[in-house]
């Protein structure tokens, strides 16, 4: 992380700038993406509500967690991708 | 080891919840104010998080004057402030179960305030749950808390005050916002209302604010107008905008199309219920407010002795009339807790409950200006998704209609809508509405699934760190009793 707060983390592979104390719905939308889960059906989906209620923005992190990202905030070197929630866990 | 015991527990560290805590300790109850939120403010007073914040000038001097002093209120020992931390159950109006993410653990006290908050009412419609369409208060916590602009051009559609607060700051950011559409037309009811809308005090400065942005920007505003649905393949790439006509219908032989990466969009919003209904604390329906509302008396005391709910969590009334209600709910909640009030609260209660009285009368002049007889459920087709975490869409409950399954319950349990990680939080609403809509059974209320411990999603852990054994069960009517 540098001073101006900028940070690095991937989603889906993709290298991502985000910035401290940001959400990851945020630094994604910044960045031009919004969908960032798959339906039960397989449809896109991503940020709705943004206020922690609709968990449409589920993402994994670091491979293990589901978190809303509109409420996880971004961390250097995060490791972010797409949920599949017609994928069996 | 024992219980923690206070004298007030708040839920919600909003408008409605600072204000509650501040007085409670103010009157010298000790407080726990709880919220699910990492920073106070809730929505309204959502405080910018990012390093690099870029929109500093959408929050006013006023704003940023009162927030402090709502958090010199609760800069006290008497206030245990409890952030990132959810209540996932109220086990009988006293105890309630609070999970912070490594561990639960409980908390008694003598009175309750819910101060909730409240969420965008969104009605399904084609294309709604396209990654781009997102509500009015996402894109203000967009904005306001982020500093980030969604994908420009915008279509703002819906109904209702927010909507235009929304429509402002995108334009004030500098966002190309391509359309207003709203679906209320009555502008004469400004006038006619006048009377009530004098009373709303520093919010009338704000509506000629927000409303001279959006005429200088010279944006077209459709008025009696509604997305009738949303295009795009990964994300949103363009909506339909058509007018409503008498019945409240739309006429689509006159939709046009409006290119759109993000539709910003809400038909005003609903209160945070579930942990009221685990109370099952009684309800009324306010069409104009949100649909069900929580019947609080002039203490904003509900029908259960010592559970206050203030602010939008109980009926949408904005930041002016959460404040004030916060207010009452907190000093009564402290008399509640058996803590005598000195001449000078009474005084403040007093002061408090006439600017009241003024802001529901400026409220209720607001409602009827927004006010509209449209049908949004006139929008669905059968690919329509009702239920978003489950993909139930429109025709699958129709499906099961024609297989005698019409309840909630029935339909809940044929297709799982309502049954995902939201809780129903965004479809229930639209089940109720859809299974009386269509006419079943008048002469009986629905029975609605029942809200269930826990109220939000928890983790498995955490109610394994839990110290403490849970508290003897309740008598629960709905469980089957066992026999002496």
């Amino acid at each position: 992380m540098n001073a101006n707060g900028q940070l690095n983390f991937r989603f889906d592979g993709q290298e991502i700038i985000g910035y401290a104390g940001e959400s990851i719905a945020a630094a994604l939308i910044a960045s031009g993406i919004s969908a960032t889960r798959l339906s039960a059906t397989g449809m896109p989906r991503g940020y709705f509500c943004g206020m922690g209620v609709c968990w449409e923005c589920v993402v994994r992190i670091n491979g293990i967690n589901t978190a809303r990202a509109c409420r996880q905030v971004v961390e250097d070197g995060m490791i972010v991708e797409t949920v599949n929630a017609a994928e069996k866990l | 080891m024992t219980i923690e015991e206070v004298d007030v527990t708040i839920i919600g560290a909003g408008a409605a919840g600072l204000s509650a805590a501040g007085e409670a300790a103010r009157m010298g109850a000790r407080v726990v104010l709880v919220d699910d939120n990492q920073h106070p403010g809730g929505q309204y007073f959502r405080q910018p998080s990012p390093q690099n914040y870029k929109c500093k000038s959408l929050v006013s001097e006023k704003d940023r004057h009162r927030f402090v002093q709502l958090l010199k209120g609760i800069d006290t020992p008497l206030v245990k402030y409890c952030p990132g931390t959810t209540v996932w159950d109220i086990h009988d109006q006293f105890t309630i179960g609070l999970a912070d993410g490594e561990r639960s653990r409980r908390i008694r006290s003598a009175a309750i305030v819910i101060s909730a908050g409240a969420r965008d009412h969104v009605y399904p419609f084609p294309g709604w749950t396209l990654p781009g369409v997102i509500t009015a208060g996402g894109s203000q916590n967009l904005i306001k808390g982020m500093g980030i602009a969604p994908a420009a051009p915008v279509v703002v559609a819906g109904n209702g005050p927010l909507l235009l607060v929304a429509a402002a700051n995108l334009v004030s950011v500098g966002v190309e916002v391509a359309a207003v559409v709203e679906a209320s037309n009555r502008p004469w009811n400004i006038v006619r209302h006048a009377g009530k809308l004098i009373h709303g005090g520093s919010n009338l400065g704000l509506a000629i604010k927000y409303l001279k942005i959006l005429y200088k920007s010279k944006i077209p505003f459709l008025r009696g107008y509604g997305v009738i649905a949303a295009y795009g393949s990964e994300c949103l790439s363009a909506v339909d905008v058509a007018p409503i006509i008498r019945n409240g219908k739309f006429e689509r032989s006159q939709a046009r199309r409006i290119t759109a990466k993000t539709m910003v969009t809400g038909m005003g919003l609903t209160p945070s219920l579930e942990l009221p209904r685990l109370l099952g604390l009684k309800e009324t329906s306010m069409p104009l407010r949100g649909g069900p509302n929580i019947i609080t008396n002039e203490k904003m005391m509900s029908s259960v002795f010592g559970v206050f709910v203030a602010g939008d969590g109980s009926s949408i009334g904005g930041v002016e009339l959460s404040l004030v209600e916060g207010r009452i709910a907190g000093i009564n909640a402290a008399i509640h807790a058996g803590i005598g009030a000195s001449e000078s609260m009474q005084l403040s209660l007093t002061r408090d409950l006439s600017a009241h009285r003024r802001l529901c009368k400026f409220r209720s002049g607001l409602e009827r200006v927004f006010m509209n007889n449209v049908d949004w459920y006139d929008l669905l087709t059968p690919e329509t998704i009702i239920c978003r975490c489950e993909d139930v869409t429109w025709g699958k409950l129709h499906k099961c209609k024609e297989k005698g399954l019409i309840t909630p319950l029935q339909l809940k349990a044929a297709t799982r809508i309502g049954m995902g990680r939201c809780q129903g939080r965004n479809c229930l609403g639209t089940l109720a509405a859809l299974t009386s809509h269509e006419g079943d059974d008048p002469t009986k209320e629905q029975e609605m699934p029942r809200t269930r411990p826990p109220a939000r999603p928890i983790l498995l852990s955490e109610l394994l760190h839990e110290q403490l054994p849970p508290p003897e069960l309740p008598d629960d009517p709905h469980l089957p009793r066992q026999q002496d």
